[in-house]
């Protein structure tokens, strides 16, 4: 059997429009949106999928590894519909606005505390911070090799083969268990659950460990100096006018053609 | 050692020259290593001797190092972060810059923990903060909607990636020379722990490869609301000699191979013409178009963000608007 540990994060939506997006200079975080619930990471998702493909040819077993100061249960509740069999979270005061160094930090305790796995699957970065680095983190930590932006994993012979997206074709990479691989949207978005699947996920244990239980202990390595959103410039755009449609379509070529951008000839 | 103050530009080679993105380095390595009164070093990591290293000092580098070895011939994590971190402990930087590709991107947060260091990756601007000497990492957060400013401060070295396009090539001066000089490394074969076993073409991956290439590219996003809207900007695309692109929408609903996807995790392009078409403009999709030349959108909500970025709109059906559009080039050209 397969154990394959998914590190998924829950954050601030990532299609919240920048009209609604807000940060605190002086706190240097952002301001959490009204009405626009947290979710999980959608990379982190697309690493669950590729998991569940896994699961969906051979005997699997996939634990889901959160954390965070105090997890929302609905967004928890979706990886358990769709197909992961347990779900850990690491939740502790200290946790709020953790960076991407201390997250790999604790991370990397809590999958030594999980203790027996195959693969370690993450998303390539959290579409909050962006950071690309936590991964690197607990693949350091507990030494053992990485595979990035793979598009499929499978295990077979004791071996995980990664395909992923080169500068000539497709890579076929093997690599050697236990690995971290990190996925993105080229694996596809995570299946839905099912109603009767939402139902029963709701009903199963969400297993909570604390900070001290990983024997967790912040370091302070990167400094935030400063968090603002910039200015974008001003909108400078020229609105191309018409009496309908085509008339407007019709109207644009001409201005493209006539300053040059659209060559007159092919 | 002389001073602990410099600069390692970790260089990529590409068709037997320094990368771009590496000239660009060395551009914005020369300031910071002028600002600490340091020296600006290059190192190539290669899998056998060439000429190429020699170019490092027509871009200003001042040393240039090559660790050649072998098992460098063929890119793996595992026997490239052995080599860096030789290369690390040997020349002792006080900063390591990386380009933000594929490789840079894999291998500086690794090394960085490896050297219970910090690291920024993606970075858009890089300054020596005055108070602290240490170096300002200028990153776009949120998808691009923030931009923060990291300072390392417990650790050293000081790791960042760059992201490519953001400053010039260095200066290219002809006469330059100097001696490269060679760095051992010794890697433990059996420590690579992943293998390159293959690599099947990819059609998907070709056209997404001439992307960057194009000049004019004409990309839509959830707005064209099918795969038949594909049809339409492959029309106008053609027309025009140009590519076609989409953004996230159009690549998660399966309109477009994700090869297409232009945005911050997808391509990033620079065409003289990005024609936006049913894209709303999330700051993600403009990561990857805002340097393009002239941006047009086309869209039928006249609030969307991506008139902001745009030189010139329409607010519109894009379907009758295009229709219009070919017909007009059309017309032209007869």
């Amino acid at each position: 059997m397969v154990s394959i540990i998914v590190c998924m994060k829950v954050v601030m939506d990532p299609e919240l429009p920048l009209s609604e997006f807000a940060v605190d200079r002086k706190q240097l975080r952002p301001i959490p949106p009204k009405g626009t619930p947290p979710l999980m990471n959608p990379f982190d998702e697309n690493a669950l999928e590729a998991a569940l493909k896994i699961k969906d040819v051979q005997e699997c077993k996939i634990t889901i590894l959160s954390m965070g100061s105090s997890l929302p249960k609905a967004v928890l509740q979706i990886p358990l519909a769709t197909g992961a069999d347990e779900i850990i979270t690491v939740e502790d005061a200290q946790f709020e606005h953790l960076d991407a160094i201390n997250t790999a930090h604790a991370l990397a305790a809590a999958i030594e505390r999980i203790g027996n796995y195959d693969l370690v699957f993450t998303g390539r970065q959290a579409s909050d911070w962006d950071s690309g680095v936590t991964w690197a983190g607990i693949a350091e930590l507990l030494n053992i090799p990485s595979v990035t932006i793979a598009r499929k994993a499978d295990v077979k012979d004791g071996k995980v083969i990664i395909e992923r997206n080169g500068s000539d074709g497709v890579e076929i990479v093997e690599c050697s268990l236990p690995a971290l691989i990190t996925f993105s949207s080229e694996v596809g978005e995570l299946r839905y659950p099912t109603l009767p699947a939402l139902q029963k996920a709701k009903k199963k244990e969400i297993r909570r460990w604390s900070a001290s239980y990983i024997d967790f202990n912040k370091t302070r390595v990167m400094k935030i100096r400063d968090l603002y959103v910039p200015d974008f410039g001003a909108a400078d755009c020229h609105f191309v006018l018409g009496a309908d449609p085509e008339q407007k379509g019709r109207e644009l070529a001409r201005t493209l053609i006539e300053n040059g951008t659209i060559p007159s000839q092919i | 050692m002389e001073g602990d103050e410099n600069v390692l530009i970790v260089g990529e080679i590409e068709g037997g020259h320094l990368s771009a993105l590496t000239t660009q380095l060395l551009r914005i390595g020369k300031e910071l290593s002028s600002a600490l009164d340091g020296r600006l070093h290059l190192v190539l990591l290669t899998g056998k001797n060439e000429e190429v290293g020699a170019e490092g000092f027509r871009y200003g580098a001042d040393r240039v190092y090559a660790a050649i070895h072998q098992l460098l011939g063929q890119y793996t994590t595992d026997a490239y972060l052995q080599a860096l971190e030789q290369v690390v402990t040997n020349l002792r930087p006080s900063i390591i810059l990386f380009g933000h590709t594929d490789r840079g991107s894999d291998l500086a947060p690794r090394l960085a923990f490896r050297l219970k260091t910090g690291v920024t990756l993606d970075c858009v601007g890089l300054a020596i903060d005055e108070e602290t000497g240490r170096l300002e990492q200028i990153k776009p957060v949120f998808g691009g909607k923030a931009h923060c400013h990291y300072l390392c401060i417990g650790a050293s070295p000081q790791i960042a990636s760059v992201r490519d396009g953001i400053f010039d090539p260095a200066d290219y001066q002809h006469g330059a020379t100097g001696q490269v000089t060679l760095l051992p490394v010794s890697i433990e074969p059996s420590s690579i722990r992943t293998r390159l076993v293959g690599t099947r073409p990819d059609e998907d991956l070709a056209i997404g490869q001439k992307l960057g290439s194009a000049s004019i590219v004409v990309s839509g996003g959830r707005g064209l609301k099918n795969r038949e809207g594909v049809e339409i900007l492959k029309e106008t695309a053609e027309l025009l000699g140009g590519a076609v692109s989409g953004s996230r929408p159009a690549i998660d609903y399966g309109w477009l191979p994700g090869s297409l996807q232009v945005g911050l995790t997808g391509k990033k392009i620079k065409p003289q013409l990005y024609i936006a078409v049913g894209i709303s403009g999330a700051l993600q999709h403009m990561a990857g178009c805002l340097k393009s030349k002239v941006i047009v959108a086309i869209n039928s909500d006249e609030s969307a963000p991506i008139f902001r970025f745009s030189r010139y709109g329409v607010v519109d059906d894009w379907k009758e608007v295009l229709k219009g559009f070919n017909d007009e080039v059309k017309r032209v050209r007869e």
